[in-house]
């Protein structure tokens, strides 16, 4: 397949506000031990998306901007990698394919989570155990 | 035809091809995601898929001619055709791939050779129902996006 190296950059900038503000007023009206878990979506939240199937990476896309995330889609593992280092402490979650040909998925958790510790949740359409267990 | 019963016609269409197992729940998602920014969100998604499909299938079928069968390879391939089928919704198409994918993990060539053929039949008799699906859509004019009852 061509090399399709889109980086998409969309934020969505909407009225709600922002999880950090979210989370500032609920804890107002609960006691300083409790902790506080906000019961909506978290706005804003900065999500790196990699898949080499561009319908899925759309799919996901939209998906992201109907959260109000402020989304990045990346079709290839390498150029994800290399804009995750680059811009260090620009985003909060990755959403990563598991299989793709340049990078495996794994690969790819491995260097995230040793180089930026950032949570990093695999998809697929695999749906054997074996598969997700691998992630472990 | 009148406004309303081209709206009829449409919801009929669209009904009938859940009835029939053309089209499971992923496809309501991607109705749920079309909005006023999107409109042919849809129609956008299948599209994509085509496109990927037409290199997958053609993919398959040069392997399929190799001798002997490289099943890993296939399997690999097939994932692909099944994550971008499943993405669309195609149920049919997507038990085909699952199929296939059981055939090469056995490796039992002439299993998916016969699967494939079938495949390709699903895959095509999905595709020519989705385009008068959305041919007949554009015809009736905007509707409300499907919701459901939460």
């Amino acid at each position: 397949m061509a090399a399709l190296q889109t980086i998409t950059q969309s934020s969505v900038s909407t009225g709600a506000t922002s999880y950090n503000s979210c989370k500032g007023a609920a804890s107002t009206s609960a006691s300083a031990f409790e902790k506080v878990v906000p019961d909506q979506f978290p706005a804003g939240l900065r999500v790196l998306v990699v898949d080499d199937d561009i319908t899925t990476l759309r799919v996901l896309e939209q998906m992201s901007r109907k959260c109000h995330y402020d989304v990045t889609t990346c079709s290839e593992a390498t150029v994800a990698l290399n804009l995750l280092r680059e811009r260090k402490g620009c985003f909060d979650v990755v959403l990563s394919d598991v299989h793709m040909p340049d990078m495996d998925g794994y690969n790819l958790l491995e260097h995230v989570g040793l180089e930026m510790d950032l949570p990093v949740i695999m998809m697929s359409a695999d749906g054997r155990t074996s598969a997700v267990m691998r992630g472990d | 035809m009148d406004r309303n019963q081209s709206r009829w016609q449409v919801a009929l269409m669209r009904q009938s091809l859940f009835d029939q197992g053309y089209l499971d729940e992923q496809f309501i998602q991607l109705e749920e995601l079309q909005d006023d920014a999107n409109p042919n969100f849809v129609e956008e998604i299948v599209t994509l898929h085509y496109r990927d499909s037409s290199r997958l299938i053609s993919n398959i079928e040069q392997n399929l001619e190799r001798n002997p069968l490289d099943f890993d390879k296939l399997d690999n391939i097939m994932h692909q055709f099944k994550g971008s089928s499943s993405s669309i919704g195609g149920k049919k198409v997507k038990a085909e791939c699952t199929l296939f994918r059981d055939y090469c993990r056995a490796e039992n060539g002439e299993g998916c050779m016969k699967t494939f053929q079938q495949l390709k039949k699903e895959y095509a008799a999905l595709r020519k129902k989705l385009e008068a699906y959305f041919q007949l859509a554009k015809q009736a004019g905007p509707t409300e996006t499907a919701c459901r009852s939460k």
